[in-house]
């Protein structure tokens, strides 16, 4: 980008005035950048015009699932993949294999050859849920400031997004969601329940990269 | 005026009087319950009653197309809950989640009465932590887990599910936009309404499909929403579109077929008050022939009505030969030389329809009925009433045409060699034809339009609601046999729809095991200490305490003290209505009826599931088709029809060698008739298409009509044919066949296929009476 950048600027220039531009540019740029992330907040706008602009993407998961009812806890693993602005699959490989689709209103569950399919509006815990996940990756603040209060941690390379539902009554609802990441790569989400149960999930970058 | 000249005419006007009160108190119908057989066999009677009161018979599928998905699902619920709120329909669906909440409700709570895999060895220390291990695994281990946490202590095995998947093999999945159901393409949102009133009760239907309309409208107008278009299909629609299509016909043509006929005697009768008295036997008879009707069969199918206007056809023949034969040679001495004639054609006319008396079919017998009252009453009105009222007959001088006409008469019977040999020829295409003459199937009957079928089939198609042509029905005179039978059945469907055979079927005991299932179930079921010893033994190596799963316990123990469902419990609930769609109770016995989903590229072999379910032991059980059983229906009434009018025939022979009395003269009259009727089938087996039931009907029309010119030709033989009678009965047969050639424009099939065999047979009959005629028409009067 920096190269990018500065060759555009030097084209129509000599080539001496382009080195010595060349130069300032490379020192200025470390120093305003600098000063940029010092004093500059890191805000939830800025994050969600980030997040908007990935189109596609593909990752790796690893969930641990904390459930009160349950002694130890219960992992899984699998991929996700994610299609602006709506579309997001969690394919779960381990133990059980099950898929599970969201796609604009519909979640459609398959496991053991069954297809479960109901709308996200049939039960408000799953729509609370939902638009937390689809609000995230599409980086829409309003569908999030609906249903959540919005907290900004850290700075770009390093941030934590804190989502704490609005309407606290509902029995299975979330009552927390902690979001980390670095630009527009999520690395960790956590789920609390109300009812004490919670999730880790560590996301990493699928490689290669494919559709 | 004298009292001997008024004492008929006061008497057919109070006739009149007494026949128009009791029209008025006459309930019309047009459904095709006339059409239905009164004395059916169990398996007809079977259909019958699906078709009257079936669910397919009251499912409207309901389709908003335009707009966005979002605006037709805002429509969606409202329209559902106006509807709903409406106490017409018993379930309306639209695919709201509160309607699945309550079926999810219900299965929930009688969960170890219904699921499959509630057993003896579920309980077993093994079976319980199996099937723990693997709820754990794939219910709480996934992205909703944490949801059914909840659901999980009470229901640990994952009963409740298993009961789900197993009604979803088949249920046919739907999208879902807003809560609301989307078609698979997105451009439609389809609900599904089901009527509290029976689908034969086509009135009730009508107010139905218009609250549904009304439904629509409103939440159009609360949303704000335009372009949206309402689609209504189903049964209920077919029978409302059929009733309007005969109403609107037989009103259509009735009018029209008056006009031409009013017009064409105007062009003869010169004066309003001669075509008054003209169409006064025609008027009669109608309403004596619908009054007829009334009483003897308490209503009057819209179909007979409009066969009624093709009575017009005949009737008024009756004053053309009355105005144009007693024109010259007075009123006395028509009734002297004529009316013996035309009483003779009549009482032909009478003995054809009267045969249609003898069918079982309430339809064909009205229209016998309304016949048979009609025509005498339209000959007595000619004969008796219309001299006695003040003749003012003003004809014009049909004498030149008459002149001309005899001229051509006379030379018709050279055409002799010519008719034999047409005929030998109608006779070699009829005896080399291959396919059989009359067609014994509904196919091709229906009345209704192929657009409205198309959009039924697609509606069906979003809703995934089986079409209902096969059916496996089970009957016993006890209902729990037939509950047990039903089981059985239901898993010899299982490994048919798992292989892939069939796409899916519903049966009621999804819903109502039977109680022997559900007491077997109920006692597998361990008391609470076994369960607490066995539990605490399952849960080894599983991460979960014992202490967590007391609600199971409690359901547990629950359960084993917990009634059985029954039938009667259920009366009144969705799931009953469910239920009593396909377990009905018979005159005799219990009836349980399981519709098999087919998908539109599966063939179906009904025989070969027969088999099947012999093989699997399961006896009481028959596979049914209903389009071949209802093809069944039509062609018993087909044969019955004709066997009547073979009769008919046979009885119109013999009063004619009566009357008569020579075989040549009999010879003389049934030859140009079955000339007739002859090159009539041989026309249609040119032209393709094959005979049906109404096609019978319109030849025993061309016997009813034809018979009279054979007569008058035949009489004119004995004495001399005068050219009034000539012109009198071109002039007849020019009405009969425009009559008929305007009904043969009609949509309903019934009137169609009369009318287009009359109005050439007409023709017909008439040249041959001439061809076939010996003598020379005498130019004196």
């Amino acid at each position: 980008m920096k190269n990018d950048l500065t060759h555009n600027l030097a084209y129509p220039l000599c080539v001496w005035r382009k080195t010595i531009l060349c130069l300032l540019w490379l020192l200025w740029l470390p120093l305003f950048s600098g000063t940029a992330l010092a004093n500059t907040e890191w805000t939830v706008p800025q994050l969600m015009q980030c997040l908007a602009k990935v189109k596609n993407d593909h990752v790796l998961f690893q969930e641990k699932r904390y459930l009160s009812i349950l002694d130890t806890p219960l992992s899984s693993s699998g991929e996700m993949f994610y299609r602006a602005p709506a579309y997001l699959e969690q394919r779960t490989l381990k133990p059980q294999p099950q898929r599970l689709i969201l796609d604009k209103d519909q979640i459609e569950l398959q496991q053991q050859g069954k297809i479960w399919q109901f709308s996200v509006n049939q039960r408000p815990e799953i729509s609370q849920f939902i638009d937390s996940m689809r609000g995230t990756l599409s980086g829409d603040e309003t569908l999030l400031q609906r249903q959540f209060t919005l907290q900004l941690h850290g700075n770009r390379q390093n941030w934590t997004l804190i989502m704490t539902p609005r309407d606290t009554t509902l029995l299975h609802g979330i009552s927390r969601i902690e979001i980390d990441g670095s630009d527009s790569h999520l690395s960790r989400i956590q789920y609390r329940n109300s009812n004490g149960d919670h999730a880790v999930i560590t996301l990493q970058p699928a490689v290669p990269l494919q559709q | 005026m004298n009292l001997r000249r008024l004492l008929p005419i006061l008497l057919w006007a109070s006739l009149m009087a007494l026949c128009t009160v009791q029209i008025t108190r006459t309930h019309f119908i047009a459904d095709m319950s006339a059409f239905l057989p009164q004395h059916p066999n169990s398996d007809q009677q079977l259909l019958i009653d699906q078709l009257k009161h079936g669910l397919v018979s009251r499912t409207f599928l309901i389709a908003i197309t335009g707009s966005t998905p979002e605006q037709r699902a805002q429509l969606s619920h409202d329209m559902a809950a106006i509807l709903r709120h409406s106490g017409r329909f018993v379930q309306v669906r639209n695919g709201e989640s509160e309607t699945d909440m309550q079926d999810f409700q219900a299965i929930f709570s009688h969960r170890y009465l219904l699921s499959p895999n509630v057993t003896p060895s579920l309980f077993s220390v093994n079976g319980l932590h199996q099937a723990i291990g693997n709820n754990i695994d794939n219910l709480l281990n996934s992205p909703l887990g944490s949801l059914f946490s909840g659901l999980f202590t009470q229901d640990p095995t994952g009963e409740t599910f298993a009961i789900l998947n197993r009604l979803d093999s088949t249920r046919q999945h739907l999208h879902v936009v807003d809560d609301a159901w989307i078609s698979a393409d997105g451009k439609r949102t389809p609900l599904m309404a089901q009527s509290r009133a029976e689908g034969a009760d086509t009135d009730a239907q009508q107010e139905n499909l218009a609250a549904i309309e009304m439904a629509f409208h409103h939440a159009c107008a609360v949303h704000h929403i335009q372009n949206v278009h309402l689609l209504v299909a189903g049964a209920p629609v077919f029978s409302i579109q059929s009733r309007a299509t005969i109403e609107h016909d037989v009103k259509r043509l009735s009018l029209m077929s008056s006009a031409v006929v009013t017009g064409l005697l105007l062009l003869v009768y010169r004066s309003p008050l001669t075509l008054l008295l003209g169409l006064l036997p025609v008027i009669s008879g109608m309403l004596v022939g619908i009054a007829a009707v009334s009483i003897g069969f308490g209503t009057v199918h819209g179909i007979t009505v409009g066969f009624g206007t093709t009575l017009i056809g005949e009737a008024v023949d009756y004053t053309i030969y009355y105005f144009l034969q007693s024109g010259q040679s007075g009123q006395n001495d028509w009734q002297t030389r004529f009316w013996p004639t035309v009483r003779l054609g009549t009482l032909t006319s009478v003995c054809g329809f009267a045969s249609l008396l003898l069918s079982d079919f309430p339809g064909l017998e009205q229209i016998g009925l309304f016949s048979v009252a009609g025509l005498i009453t339209a000959a007595a009105t000619t004969r008796y009433i219309l001299p006695a009222m003040p003749t003012h007959i003003r004809l014009i001088d049909l004498r030149p045409i008459g002149q001309r006409l005899a001229k051509i008469v006379s030379k018709l019977p050279r055409l002799r060699p010519f008719a034999w040999l047409v005929m030998s020829a109608g006779i070699v295409i009829i005896a080399l034809h291959q396919h059989p003459i009359w067609k014994d199937n509904l196919s091709g009957l229906a009345m209704i339009s192929p657009q409205a079928q198309a959009q039924d089939a697609i509606l069906r198609a979003d809703l995934g609601t089986p079409e209902m042509r096969y059916l496996v029905v089970i009957r016993n005179r006890d209902r729990e046999q037939v509950l047990s039978a039903t089981e059985r059945v239901s898993s010899v469907l299982r490994v048919w729809a798992a292989a892939g055979r069939i796409s899916g079927f519903a049966t009621p005991t999804n819903f109502l095991p039977s109680q022997a299932t559900q007491l077997a179930r109920r006692n597998s079921l361990p008391d609470a200490n076994t369960l607490h010893e066995r539990l605490a033994l399952a849960l080894q190596g599983l991460p979960l305490r014992l202490e967590r799963l007391m609600p199971f316990m409690n359901a547990i123990h629950q359960a084993r003290h917990a009634p059985l469902i029954n039938w009667q419990s259920l009366q009144h609930t969705d799931t009953g209505l469910a239920i009593d769609a396909m377990l009905t109770h018979g005159q005799h016995d219990w009836i349980a009826m399981l519709p098999i989903q087919m998908a539109p590229d599966q063939t179906f072999a009904p025989a070969s599931l027969q088999a099947a379910l012999q093989q699997g032991g399961i006896s009481h059980v028959e596979v049914l088709d209903t389009l071949q059983q209802s093809n069944r229906i039509y062609a018993s009434y087909l044969h019955q029809a004709i066997d009547a009018s073979a009769t008919g025939f046979l009885v119109i022979c013999a009063m004619l060698l009566f009357v008569l009395r020579s075989l040549t003269r009999l010879k003389q009259v049934l030859l140009p008739l079955g000339a007739a009727i002859l090159l009539v089938i041989t026309g249609c087996i040119l032209t393709g298409t094959q005979l049906t039931l109404f096609h019978l009907i319109g030849l025993l029309l061309i016997v009813a009509i034809g018979s009279n010119y054979a007569l008058f030709f035949d009489r004119g033989q004995r004495h001399s044919m005068e050219i009034e009678t000539l012109t009198s009965l071109l002039f007849a047969n020019l009405t009969t066949v425009t009559a008929f050639g305007i009904l043969s424009l009609s949509r309903v099939i019934v009137l169609h296929d009369i009318a287009s065999i009359v109005a050439p047979g007409a023709l017909l009959a008439l040249l041959f009476s001439g061809i076939f005629s010996s003598r020379q028409v005498s130019h004196a009067a």
